[in-house]
Parts: C-alpha cells; structure tokens; sequence
C-alpha cells in the first residue's frame, strides 16, 4: 500500500515540478518578449481599414504572442469563432478600441430595439457573420428557447418582442 | 416623463440645426477645411414575399445614421440612426396590429468631451448603455470619467427607450460603475444599476466583472450579478482563453443561471419565472479550439454542456471549417448536433456557404439544412437556400439583391426576394 502511495506521490510530485518549470518558462518568456520588443501599442483615432473587409485577424500583422493593446494580449481581440460570447466582455472596457473600426451603428445592427428586420435578412450577403436567426428561425427557436432561454432573453426580453407577445402570450 | 423625453430631444435636435446651419450657410467652408467631419449612411431595402395565407407583401425600409465627429478639435460630435418602413400594399385584416407606416429613432445623442485630455466625456439623448450588468437604451444622460490611467467611473440616468413590458411601465433607469486597472496584470469593476417602475417594483442590482491576464499565453475575464431583491446572485458567467501558439485560441467558459433571480420581474411573460421555473438553474459549460491552418484556412470544434437542476441535461457540439479554393471563392461548412433531454429537442444543423469575389461584384451561396429528430406530419427536415449578388458601383454606392428560399418542417415554403441599395457619404 505505502508503495503504490509512494508511487502515486512522485509522480504528483513530478508533474507538479514540470508546471512549475513551465510557468517558470512562460514568465521568464514573458519578461524577455515584453523587455526586448513588445510595446503597448497604442488605441488610435482611426485603425487602417485596407484587408479588413473580412473577420479582422490581429495576428495577420501584429505579433500575437506579444503585442498588447489596452493592456490585454493582441490575439485577444480576435474576431474568431467564440469572438461572438466573449466580445461582450470586450464590449463593457474597450469601447473605445471598437470604435477604431466601427461605427455605433454596427453594434444597433444587431443591438437593437424595436427593429423589424433580422440582422442575419440585412447582411444577407455576408455568410461568414455569425448570426443566430439564419433561415427559417421560427421552428428551431422552440428548442433553442427551452435549451436556453437567457440567450432569447437579452435581445427579446424587453425589446424587440412584438412578434414574441403575438405568439407568447400569458406566459405561453 | 413625456417633458423630460421632449426636453431631451429638443436640445439634440437643435444642436444639430445649429451645426448645419452654420456649415451650409454661414461657413459652407467649414468642412472643407477640416473642422469637422460629417458621415450619412443610407441603406435602403424592399422585401417581397409571401405569407403562408397566400398574401403577397412588398415592404420598403429606409435605415440611416448620420454623424458629425472632430467637431472643435475633437472634442463634440453628434450620433444618431433610426429608421422607417412602409407597407406599399394594403395591410390584410387578419394583421391587424401591423400599422402601414411606422418608424423609430434608434439612437440619437449628442457627446462632449471638453477637458483637454478627453478622459471626461458625457453623452446626452437616446444612447445604448453597455456595461456589464446591462445593455439597454435610454433617454438619458451618462458620463464617463477617466479619473486617471487605472481607473474611473461611468454613470448614467434616463428613462428607458423602450417600454415593451408585461403590464409595467419603467419610470427611470439609473447605475454606475467603478473600474480599476491593477498594472496590465488586471481589472476589477463593480457596477449598480436600479429600474424603477410606477407600480413601486423596482429591479435592482449589483455586480462585478473581472478581467485577469498576467502573461499574454492566457487570460480570464467574467462577471457575476446579484439581484438586491431577490437577493441572491443572478448569473455568473466567466471565460478562460489560452493562447499557446499564433493562430490556435483554446477557450473554455462556464456560466450559471437562476432562473428566479435573473428572470425576475423585469421580463416578457414567456420570460416568467413562473413558467420557466421558480426553483430551476443552469449550469453551461463548455470550450472551444480555433485553429488557423494557414492564412485561408480557418478551423474550429466546439462543445457546450447545459446541466439543469430539474430536467434532462442537453449538449450542444460541432465544428466549422473554411478555406479559399481559389483566388476570390471562399467556402465554408459548419455542423452542430444539439442533443436535448428529449426527442423533440434534438437537431442536427448544418451548413455549407460559398463567396466568389469579382471585380465589383460579389457572389454568394448559403445552404441551411435542419433535421429534427421528432418526425412532425410525417416531416423531419427544413431548409434554405440564400443567394446573393452584390454591386459596387463606386466606393460609396453599392446594390444587392438577395433571394431566399424557405422550407420549414410544417411544410410552410416561402421565397422571397430581397433589394437593398447603399450609399454612404464620408
């Protein structure tokens, strides 16, 4: 028994060395990238806006591993495929690195109320843009509604609900 | 509340008088010379289709923005959007509801930024707030407040733009946040925001979101909500990313759900607590991993778990892919498998897009494809099929049209066509 504890311990033990020298490895890494090239780079008025007609891609000229922008790594802000859970974060403290590029319109594109045509019918042409309503959404949403009806809830669950209250009515 | 909406209008609108006045009449020079920058967006669209009664609708919309920037040296500039549509036929019996002509103001506010440093700005009139607690939009007035590099504070008081609530007409809207940077390691903000109402309900809460990125290879960033008067938290929602290599972003996220708190009073009836649950919760978990083959070649798997306290767990999981064949033609592919607790919430979507670009013309291609595990009439499947061709006539003037096909699993197919003409002036 003490064996196969003894056993089981060096190899917590090992592997807990090997973290530790990794962690080790990206800080020393860190300091040295951050000492010798990486700057903050800087938040401007207007970002460069040739190339850019697809997803931006930070890391298609700017160096992932160590550039930073408004403190947060480069690659950070990413428009890739989870770009749209977690640019809500983004959202609430780099409003103002969004609007390097885009207007206020482009987020009431989506971030609307009281709005009759679905983002997904007004970029039509652009089927790369994540959109949740794609096709014909009034079966699926039965599903994705049940499954998780928080997501409904932060377009619909004050605005943009006039077609919902035609249908919903009384809880229903 | 009507004054103070008005009042709050009439100081945008007259902002806006007085500053094309000016420029047209008095010094038509003005924006030649650099003194300001002024920037209109018009898209204009038709939609023709057919209902499922058989009634043919054409619809005609108009959606513009309009903005002024670099107004005295940067420090004023004026935003505004809305837009209007109009039934060109007579609207059938059974739609009722449905008004010929209607429009709406969808943001319209005047900014000030008068320190020298800009880190004081106010924004006055019908803006969208976007903290962590919230994204809504008031009639209204917010100010942010860079009290120096690491932190600050943004406040906001209005009354809410839009009133679509059961039975509850909000009264006013008001909050803050409190942010601070701790060196470029992280940020820590709290946030409050209340709703009153005139039935005296009020919806209050508080929270904080967080952001944690010691190195560059990874960071953390979330939010919890508490709601004060059910006084237990909300939501948490956090997400961890991981960035080993250029090109491969590994994400994971966990977020939890109490449907009394978070849906409490401030919500559409299918939204009540009541008929969701009072006592459910959810628990999501999942990641994913982007991967950047080459340049032209994009991608990703994902994985979500949902793990309810009172029913069926369900799973959401799949992949997309793209690449450039050639030159200008892109095509992508994308399949998701939703596994519900039960048959009738189960599905497979999926997905196969292309885009050729020519020289001013732009091609493209978007099949969706649904199968439903639970046979309805006989039928498992939907579909659609969206084609579309775009023009650039010159940098600022573009036209697209756009035909869709629909065939949903209760045999209802529509098609519908699709026109929309851009211009942009800058």
């Amino acid at each position: 028994m003490n064996k196969y504890l003894s056993f089981y311990k060096a190899i917590a033990i090992a592997i807990a060395i090997v973290l530790f020298v990794m962690v080790l490895f990206m800080i020393f890494l860190q300091n040295f990238t951050m000492n010798t090239w990486a700057e903050e780079l800087p938040v401007s008025a207007y970002h460069p806006k040739d190339g850019l007609d697809t997803k931006p891609k930070c890391i298609a000229c700017h160096d992932g591993i160590t550039d930073r922008v408004m403190g947060k790594p480069i690659q950070s802000f990413n428009h890739g495929e989870n770009w749209y859970t977690t640019h809500k974060f983004k959202g609430s403290y780099a409003i103002n690195l969004c609007r390097t590029c885009h207007a206020v319109s482009f987020c009431t594109d989506c971030h609307t109320f009281n709005d009759e045509l679905k983002p997904s019918l007004k970029h039509a042409g652009k089927p790369r843009r994540w959109f949740p309503h794609r096709g014909s959404y009034l079966f699926k949403h039965r599903i994705d509604g049940q499954i998780d009806p928080a997501r409904c809830y932060q377009c619909h669950g004050k605005r943009n609900n006039a077609k919902c209250i035609r249908c919903h009515r009384n809880g229903k | 509340m009507l004054t103070f909406r008005l009042v709050t209008f009439i100081c945008v609108a007259s902002f806006l008088t007085v500053f094309l006045f000016f420029n047209i009449f008095v010094s038509p020079s003005a924006f030649a010379a650099g003194f300001m920058d002024a920037e209109f967006h018009s898209k204009t669209y038709v939609l023709l289709k057919e209902d499922p009664q058989g009634h043919n609708y054409r619809v005609g919309y108009e959606y513009m923005d309009f903005e002024l920037k670099n107004v005295m040296k940067d420090t004023m500039s004026f935003h505004s959007s809305g837009w209007i549509r109009h039934h060109l036929d007579e609207i059938p019996e059974y739609r009722d509801e449905i008004d010929r002509t209607e429009e709406s103001l969808t943001y319209a506010y005047f900014s000030s930024r008068p320190l020298k440093d800009h880190n004081l700005q106010f924004n006055i009139g019908r803006q969208l707030l976007f903290t962590s607690l919230k994204h809504d939009y008031i009639d209204g007035i917010s100010a942010d407040w860079g009290i120096s590099e690491h932190n600050g504070i943004f406040t906001y008081y209005g009354l809410p733009a839009s009133q679509q609530i059961d039975k509850q007409n909000l009264d006013s809207i008001y909050g803050g946040r409190l942010y601070q940077k701790i060196k470029k390691y992280a940020e820590i903000n709290i946030s409050y925001h209340v709703e009153n109402t005139t039935q005296h309900q009020n919806r209050e809460e508080a929270g904080f979101d967080i952001w944690f990125g010691p190195i560059n290879l990874f960071e953390i960033q979330g939010k919890s909500n508490f709601n004060i008067n059910t006084d237990h938290w909300s939501h948490h929602s956090y997400n961890l990313s991981f960035y080993p290599l250029n090109g491969v972003i590994l994400s994971g996220y966990y977020s939890h759900l109490s449907y009394k708190d978070f849906f409490a009073l401030d919500s559409l009836g299918i939204f009540s607590p009541d008929y969701l649950g009072k006592y459910r919760g959810m628990d999501k978990i999942g990641g994913t991993l982007e991967y950047e083959l080459s340049d032209n070649t994009l991608l990703s798997l994902d994985y979500t778990s949902y793990l309810y306290e009172e029913s069926e767990d369900a799973r959401r999981y799949g992949y997309r892919g793209e690449t450039d064949l050639l030159s200008g033609f892109k095509v992508g592919a994308a399949m998701h498998r939703m596994d519900g607790g039960t048959e009738k919430r189960r599905y497979t979507e999926s997905r196969l897009y292309a885009i050729k670009e020519f020289k001013k013309t732009v091609l493209s291609l978007d099949n969706l494809y649904l199968y439903y595990d639970k046979n309805l009439a006989g039928n498992n499947h939907a579909y659609s099929l969206n084609t579309n061709m775009s023009y650039l006539y010159t940098d600022q003037l573009s036209a697209s049209i756009n035909i869709e096909y629909l065939k949903d699993q209760n045999f209802t197919d529509s098609i519908s066509l699709f026109f929309t003409l851009e211009y942009s002036y800058e």
